[in-house]
């Protein structure tokens, strides 16, 4: 069953997130109105989010994607690593 | 006093001449499209840096690149009310753009021209707008992330992208505001629209009818010589490359379900 949570981050943006899981993550889409650059990173972030184990660890999440985003010079702007990691454990919770 | 006259200039950057292509109306599609084009036509050195001001007709709907559709837009009335839908290949909200309500600009050019800052980039193009609106003695402030504001209330939202060397910044400048089209079209939440939540906007929102009798003309020739203050400009039109191109994209991106659908 797809979950999904909203959230207005704290000196951010609006950010909603829709996730799947079993005993791993099937599918995750994170949505809003911030800004990554570039643009197709987001899809990039997805799919390494996809098969992470559950429960869900917020500090290994945000670590996998801290390093895809200083691996690849991702930009992003009213969102942040953490506040999908947070959002993602929270979601499925 | 003896006027000073240089005998040698020496400068360290090039001086550049924008392109100003003046304000022209299109369709949702089409409008997202040119922007692309010309992208593409400056980063291959075929077209100056440029500045375009446009409308929209139909009325449209742009969503931000990370925005899901479904949950932003009632496609229903979007459709009964022929209003266009469009995903911008830039980030941020969902925007209604009435035909009469706004004056949409577009910013393309190399980013070296640009603080690498994003949120510094923001307020370099945004000074262009709070400048303007000042030579309609109207003041107003940047308000970070990618907001203008006129006394606490957002009159202008601004949206950029940096592909291939180039950065595109687009954003609205509000004249007017039809509330009842706009909440009809965008989902603003579970809630049924209220007379408090329309409140609540009119409180956040404000354009540039509530701060005089302005006409659309009045900004737009603010606008024009609010961002070609202090520039090298010419008044261009787009050039037959890029006039294709635009109709490529229109007919391959901008138009399909694929590209407006895909989150």
């Amino acid at each position: 069953m797809e979950r999904s949570i909203t959230k207005k981050l704290v000196n951010g943006k609006l950010v909603r997130l829709f996730v799947e899981a079993q005993d791993t993550v099937t599918s995750i889409k994170i949505t809003g109105d911030f800004f990554c650059h570039p643009e197709e990173a987001i899809e990039d972030m997805e799919k390494i989010l996809l098969d992470t184990t559950i429960p869900i660890s917020v500090a290994a999440v945000q670590q996998k994607l801290d390093i895809f985003v200083a691996a690849n010079k991702v930009m992003l702007v009213g969102i942040t690593t953490e506040a999908i990691a947070t959002m993602m454990k929270e979601a499925l919770q | 006093m003896t006027p000073i006259i240089p005998t040698t200039v020496t400068t360290t950057t090039p001086i550049v001449s924008w392109r100003i292509i003046p304000l022209t109306t299109n369709n949702a599609a089409m409008n997202m499209a040119i922007d692309e084009a010309i992208s593409e036509a400056v980063a291959a050195g075929s077209s100056p840096p440029t500045i375009r001001f446009y409308q929209w007709s139909p009325s449209a709907v742009s969503i931000g690149y990370f925005q899901s559709l479904h949950q932003e837009v009632d496609a229903g009335v979007a459709v009964s009310k022929s209003i266009d839908i469009v995903r911008r290949r830039t980030g941020g909200g969902a925007v209604y753009h009435d035909t009469n309500g706004e004056i949409t600009y577009s910013v393309i050019a190399p980013e070296s021209m640009f603080p690498k800052d994003i949120i510094q980039s923001y307020h370099v193009i945004c000074s262009c707008i709070i400048s303007s609106l000042a030579r309609l003695n109207i003041t107003a402030t940047f308000h970070p992330i990618n907001d203008i504001l006129v006394g606490g209330r957002k009159i202008s939202g601004n949206a950029q992208t940096r592909r291939s060397g180039i950065l595109l910044q687009h954003g609205t400048i509000l004249y007017d505001l039809d509330l009842d089209t706009m909440f009809s079209v965008l989902k603003v939440g579970q809630e049924k629209v209220s007379d408090k939540l329309i409140k609540d906007v009119r409180q956040r929102v404000t354009r540039l009818l509530d701060h005089g009798a302005f006409t659309k003309e009045d900004l737009y020739h603010a606008l024009v010589a609010g961002f070609t203050d202090g520039k090298q400009w010419g008044e261009g039109v787009m050039a037959l490359q890029e006039i294709q191109r635009a109709r490529q994209l229109v007919h391959e991106k901008y138009s399909t379900k694929e590209w407006n659908g895909r989150r």
